[in-house]
């Protein structure tokens, strides 16, 4: 049994002038102030949770666990019809190996289940339908708030079902768990974005739902010990599948990120972090339309091009040790995510990325033309025509680009454009998220290498020392796999950010480390 | 007995700490800084007073000098001569659906009034309606297609409001002028606390219904006029319905100016702030506007020393237009010492630090000028061009000076001396007016519209770009290159884009607008 009471006090004030100075020099009081008056803001928030909660633990023969849990909390953030509410869970554990026959290579085994439902309150005012206070010129002033609050606040509520399975093989030189979750969080407590010109920047909901489904591997092996050699190994994956149940409201789409041509959103009924963008123009047949020389874009339709999180990740540790060395290596990899890239959208649009040398002259595909004295573009039968009469300049060219695809009106594109013209089209003022420069991000990366040394005991008990080791390491060495081509694949804009934009790349670093105890 | 009796302290004791701890939870619930009883009056004043709507606005400013003046010819700056690239800051259409979130306020606090209080508020419903389109024609005028009908709805969980074609939302927003123009024809305050306190609540005109019926009247006529190229008709029977009703802004004391009530904040909050900021790199003095100031054969316009002010040599030099030019006077190009500056600046005692100058809602200048050209397009009307362009110019140089005089700021070493303009004598104004006149009689009717624009470009100037970003689009279909004052450099955008926000949130419904979210397409009214 037990009890809690939470509190939470933040409360804000500031005052300032503007930036004009002191009056007198180095006093730093506002009454010394050159301009005045003394602007002051702030702002306060409070929030006070009661909890009871009480737990029954029964075991029976050592080998089957039973837990009951159940809790009550009465919050101030819900308002005062809804603000208690209470939240039971359960748990079974068996140790199976210790009842059932097993084969003596089964070193352990236990199956466990639990069920839980958690309840929570939300924000701080979430709720609230409150208006801002001012006045102008004496005159009293009510703003609304850009937020729209929910009706009728109830607590938000998470329950989950774990399945879990631990065991030990072979002298617990070999190990595998499997756990599998399902968790369903409904009422849920969030605000949803919504245009502009509904008047709101969002609204608050308490009908969300969002499921989670997963399982996590885990397999450590010792695969191999000999003596002084041993080799221990861990590989584990995870898989999570969010799933979005249902918004609100008759939200049914949540943008969860977006800029012109490409978003990142949450729709009712699929997974969660789906990247939609704008395809390129095709006619009826699937042939790519080329229009004034160029692909576009069709602003009238959207498709799916991936998700933001990946299908599965998880990494694959390993610790060689021969008598007192020892090396440490550790792989990650994640598989089934999709990235915008803005940095490549640059690089071809300013011409630094490797693969704008296409079609800069003969060698690398380009074709030969000439530039008539109206300017327009001609294209040329060979690299070695001479210079028509009415050309512009005395010199033919050879960076001639011809896009593969077909003329609104079917015939194939003939309209030559220059290479430069072709890359720099990328980087043109306010221009929508091309296609092709969202990538799937597949990578397996050794993350890092660790090389230790440990002195022998009989070298450092002379020297007085319990132990000592030394230890070269590098971190971020090297994608073994990479599917994004000239950035880093965990180079992201920030957390909750679904894109990449000249973001610095995770730092390799290399390094000596000394460790000592006495 | 005794056991009873403890039991019942005990209980009772349990019940105080259960009744005490649920009051706690229940006085923690609100927002200790949130107001939960606001009422019409507050969110009305709230309305009128949003910057941006009749003041000009620090943020806004600071990034419509840097846009709009390169593109207007509005403000000299060092024009290097690059090819120009689109960007505008400022994001007009989020601001002004924010600003009219006060109005669906009080929508919805008067919807559920009584029959009664619905006849006392009505005037505030009116006049807030007529701010609501004033709000959308400068957002339509820069945006296009935008939610108009169904828009401001999410209180009633419609978060999704279709695009609006511009050329439904002109008619509809004439329309709704028109009936609150006859709605207030005649109207009078009653005796009832709600109405006694619209005076006070009235921040724009202090319940001077008159004054909102002159606002209303020459708001129809800015709008009517946009619609030259696309809905003749309209702009016709509407410009013809105002002369006719009679009460519109003819002169000074009919202008629409609002000043400012918090001149405490004014430098951070308003235009001033933006003035000082972008001085050196938008504010010089445009060389085609002062070209058009300064015309050989002609007496100087009055208006020289209260727009721009001296150079360190005492004269009144532009920054040139094309990039040569600048290229040219480069090495002469000073503003380490902002007193003695080469070449001039707008003038600083006008337009900075100016708290209490009259903010030009609508001013009987443009109204002058909207008269003229539609004397020059409907034959028929009773108007005469000549006498309304003379008094544009005339009263346009009026205020400018008014505005001058007006700066009470003797101590701010960013001003010179000579910024203190001293209006000249009648007769000196009335020989340059004389020269206009005789000039626009001499025009041919094309070339007319031209004048009439040039002085649409001094009047407005820096200071109003809307207007002038307006009245330019709709003239290049006519005029074409007559009406641009920009660098050859320098593109017309002719809208701005939508945020992405509404791309993101409303993507239905934007596919309506996808193909012409850019800078270039231009909008329904330009006729192009």
């Amino acid at each position: 049994m037990g009890g809690v009471i939470q509190k939470r006090t933040s409360e804000w004030t500031s005052r300032n002038t503007r930036s004009d100075g002191f009056i007198t020099r180095d006093w730093f009081s506002f009454s010394n102030a050159k301009t005045t008056p003394v602007e002051s803001n702030g702002f306060r928030r409070y929030s006070l949770l009661y909890g009871a909660f009480g737990s029954v633990q029964v075991g029976f023969k050592e080998w089957l666990y039973l837990e009951l849990q159940g809790r009550n909390d009465w919050s101030s953030i819900l308002p005062p019809a809804n603000n208690s509410y209470f939240y039971p869970g359960a748990s079974v554990s068996w140790i199976f190996s210790e009842t059932l026959k097993m084969p003596a290579w089964v070193s352990f085994g236990k199956f466990r289940v639990s069920w839980a439902d958690v309840g929570r309150p939300g924000p701080e005012y979430f709720s609230n339908n409150v208006y801002d206070i001012g006045n102008y010129g004496g005159v009293i002033t009510y703003a609304p708030r850009g937020s729209r609050p929910p009706e009728d606040l109830k607590p938000e509520r998470k329950r989950e079902v774990e399945l879990g399975l631990e065991t030990k093989f072979f002298n617990s030189r070999l190990g595998l768990e499997v756990n599998y979750y399902n968790g369903n969080t409904y009422d849920q407590i969030m605000g949803l974005s919504v245009p502009p010109s509904s008047g709101f920047g969002d609204t608050k909901i308490n009908a969300g739902q969002i499921s989670h489904s997963g399982i996590e591997v885990f397999i450590n092996a010792t695969p191999l010990k000999t003596g002084s050699f041993n080799w221990n190994t861990v590989l584990n994956f995870h898989s999570d599948k969010p799933m979005v149940k249902k918004l609100a409201q008759g939200i049914t789409t949540q943008g969860l990120w977006g800029m012109s041509g490409a978003r990142v959103v949450a729709v009712e009924g699929q997974p969660w972090g789906q990247v939609v963008v704008r395809p390129y123009k095709v006619n009826e047949n699937g042939e790519r339309i080329v229009e004034g020389g160029y692909y576009s874009t069709d602003p009238t339709k959207e498709e799916v091009i991936g998700k933001v999180l990946p299908d599965i990740a998880g990494g694959f540790n390993n610790t060689i040790s021969y008598k007192g060395l020892s090396l440490d290596f550790n792989i990650d990899y994640q598989f089934g995510s999709t990235l915008v890239s803005q940095t490549n959208m640059y690089m071809v649009g300013n011409g630094s990325a490797a693969s704008t040398t296409a079609y800069r002259d003969e060698a690398h595909g380009g074709l030969p033309y000439y530039i008539n004295n109206s300017s327009t573009l001609v294209l040329l039968p060979s690299h070695t025509s001479g210079v028509p009469a009415d050309s512009k300049y005395p010199f033919i060219m050879h960076d001639g680009v011809i896009l593969p695809g077909v003329q609104p009106d079917g015939k194939p594109n003939e309209t030559i454009i220059t290479a430069a013209d072709k890359h720099s089209y990328y980087w043109q003022t306010f221009m929508d998220i091309q296609p092709d420069i969202v990538y799937k991000n597949d990578y397996i990366k050794l993350r890092n290498i660790v090389l230790t040394y440990e002195l022998p005991k009989k070298l450092t008990n002379k020297i007085r020392f319990d132990r000592l080791a030394v230890s070269l390491f590098a971190n971020n060495l090297w994608y073994i796999y990479k599917t994004m081509p000239n950035v880093d694949a965990e180079a992201l804009n920030g957390t909750n950010v679904f894109y990449e934009n000249n973001a610095f790349p995770t730092t390799r670093s290399y390094g000596a480390s000394i460790r000592a105890s006495f | 007995m005794k056991k009873k009796n403890i039991f019942n302290i005990l209980a009772g004791l349990l019940m105080l700490s259960v009744v005490s701890c649920q009051s706690k939870l229940e006085d923690l619930y609100l927002d200790p800084d949130g107001f939960t009883n606001p009422d019409i009056q507050g969110f009305y004043t709230n309305t009128q007073q949003q910057l941006g709507i009749f003041r000009y606005s620090y943020g806004e400013m600071f990034h419509n000098f840097n846009t709009l003046n390169p593109i207007l010819g509005s403000g000299g700056f060092q024009n290097d001569g690059a090819p120009s690239s689109f960007s505008w800051v400022h994001d007009p259409y989020s601001d002004a659906y924010s600003k009219l979130r006060s109005i669906a306020a009080m929508q919805q606090v008067y919807n559920g009034l009584s029959e009664q209080d619905k006849n006392d508020y009505e005037i505030f419903m009116w006049t807030a309606g007529a701010i609501k389109e004033y709000i959308f024609h400068q957002l339509t005028d820069v945006c296009g297609d935008v939610p108009y009908f169904k828009a401001m709805q999410g209180a009633e969980l419609n978060f999704f409001p279709p695009f609006d074609k511009q050329s439904e939302i002109y008619p509809a927003m004439l329309a709704n002028l028109k009936e609150i123009s006859t709605n207030l024809k005649g109207y009078t305050l009653n005796g009832s606390f709600i109405q006694q306190q619209f005076t006070r609540n009235d921040v724009y005109f202090n319940g001077n219904i008159t004054k909102w019926r002159v606002f209303i009247n020459s708001l129809r006529m800015r709008l009517a006029l946009r619609l030259t190229n696309v809905m003749p008709e309209l702009a016709k029977s509407t410009i013809q319905e105002v002369l006719a009703d009679d009460e519109y802004a003819k002169d000074r004391a009919t202008s629409i100016t609002l000043v400012d009530r918090r001149p405490d904040q004014a430098m951070e909050l308003l235009i001033f702030r933006s003035l000082s900021e972008r001085l050196t790199l938008r504010l010089f003095v445009p060389a085609n506007m002062l070209n058009l100031m300064r015309k050989t054969g002609f007496a100087d316009d009055p208006r020289i020393p209260v727009i721009f002010q001296p150079d360190k040599d005492g004269n009144y030099t532009a920054m040139p237009t094309e990039a040569p030019d600048v290229a040219a006077i480069a090495s002469q190009i000073t503003t380490t010492n902002l007193a003695a500056t080469f070449p001039s600046f707008y003038n600083r005692t006008t337009f900075e630090r100016n708290f209490g100058m009259p903010y030009q809602i609508i001013t009987s200048s443009e109204i002058h000028l909207l008269k003229a050209e539609a004397k020059l397009r409907w034959a028929d009307l009773t108007i005469t061009a000549a006498d309304e362009y003379r008094a544009a110019i005339k009263e346009s140089i009026d205020i400018y000076y008014e505005i001058n005089a007006l700066n009470p700021d003797n101590q701010y070493n960013g001003f010179i001396p000579a910024s203190k303009a001293v209006k000249p004598p009648d007769a000196t104004i009335n020989t340059f007016l004389d020269q206009k006149v005789a000039e626009f009689n001499a025009a041919a009717a094309g070339e007319k519209l031209g004048l009439i624009y040039d002085q649409r470009y001094i009047h407005y100037n820096m200071l109003k770009p809307y207007e002038l970003w307006a009245d330019t689009r709709r003239l290049m279909k006519e005029l074409g290159p007559r009406v641009r004052k920009s660098p050859s450099n320098v593109r017309m955008m002719e809208r701005t884009v939508y945020p992405t926000s509404e791309e993101l949130n409303n993507p239905v419904n934007f596919q309506a607008v996808k193909a012409s979210n850019n800078y270039t397409t231009p909008v329904w009214w330009t006729g192009r």
